[in-house]
């Protein structure tokens, strides 16, 4: 039986970078997941980063709620995916696992994103985000870009996961 | 010690056709945890929710706690006693796209346990006003092993193009 989840990439960055690029993905699996390890130069707990999927930044939406360690809930239509920035206890890393349905289908992209930093004090993160690329392409370049001028610190990765249901 | 296969498609539907209710029967009790995952929108003329069920019990055995934001309020709630579990409240004829329900079945075959399942799915190709992102729990009072599984959309059908992968899970 043909494997059903594959390891397709992993990068871990071995300095500062600005993005993390998967190109050239097989259009032979179904879903794309993506688990990340994430910390930025951000001067904030949150080291935060966005998705852009075949070179466009255009037609992203997003539904997100979220934890942040006292009080209420909330929520709001951010796109920034959260890892820890410098202000966040050193050697600490977030995490995130963005699941892509049907990455290769022609309808618009819906996908599901687990993320959380923590850092040992009274605020941290916990988050969970549903996005919309509403594009009708194909998924063939995923790009982890550092928001706002920011970048990945060393020891960052990602690995690209390929899934297939039959 | 040969490796098995840890993660493996059990069965897939792809719907070419609208459909109200879609069934994985005859279930493998092979594996230790089911994953399930759907992409779907619906003929309604608005969002509505999947009815999901095992065993095709019907009866007031479920109940959920959910958490979810709507893009600017997070809001939690349960419901008890219920004839299932209300999960993926998805796109209708007013959205833009397929929504997605992600759900995590652990330990859906030992017979000493009542089943959870571990959800997650959001609707944000819905109409605005209507997206959420949700992460909830579902129990089915039940120590049968889950041999089948019911989804029914609440109002409309599944729309064709619609797709369920149900994947199992082996221990070590």
């Amino acid at each position: 039986m043909a494997n059903t989840y594959v390891a397709m990439s992993t990068i871990t960055t071995t300095s500062s970078v600005s993005s993390i690029s998967f190109t050239s993905i097989p259009q032979i699996y179904t879903d794309l997941l993506i688990k990340v390890s994430a910390r930025t130069n951000a001067p904030y707990v949150n080291g935060s980063f966005y998705l852009e999927f075949n070179g466009s930044t255009s037609n992203r939406t997003a539904i997100r709620f979220y934890g942040a360690g006292s009080g209420s809930g909330s929520s709001d239509t951010n796109l920034q995916i959260e890892g820890n920035g410098t202000s966040s206890t050193t050697s600490s890393f977030g995490n995130a696992e963005i699941y892509i349905p049907n990455y290769a289908s022609s309808g618009y992209k819906t996908m599901n994103i687990d993320h959380a930093n923590e850092t040992n004090a009274a605020t941290a993160y916990v988050m969970m985000s549903g996005w919309l690329w509403s594009n009708t392409a194909s998924i063939t370049s995923v790009v982890l870009q550092a928001d706002g001028g920011t970048t990945f610190s060393q020891n960052t990765s990602a690995t690209l996961y390929g899934i297939k249901n039959s | 010690m040969a490796a098995g296969v840890t993660y493996e498609p059990i069965a897939t539907t792809t719907l070419n056709t609208d459909t109200s209710t879609i069934a994985f029967t005859s279930i493998s009790g092979s594996y230790t945890d089911l994953v399930m995952v759907i992409s779907t929108q619906l003929s309604a003329a608005s969002n509505a929710y999947i009815k999901l069920q095992f065993n095709g019990n019907t009866a007031a055995n479920y109940s959920v706690v959910r958490l979810y934001g709507n893009g600017s309020s997070a809001i939690t709630d349960s419901f008890t006693n219920t004839s299932d579990i209300d999960t993926g409240f998805m796109p209708g004829a007013d959205g833009t796209g397929k929504g997605l329900i992600i759900a995590n079945i652990m330990n859906y075959s030992n017979t000493t346990t009542f089943k959870t399942c571990l959800i997650k799915w959001n609707s944000v190709a819905a109409a605005s006003t209507k997206q959420y992102t949700v992460s909830e729990i579902g129990q089915w009072r039940s120590t049968s092993a889950i041999n089948r599984i019911d989804l029914t959309a609440n109002s409309g059908n599944f729309n064709s193009g619609t797709t369920v992968t149900l994947y199992g899970i082996a221990a070590a």
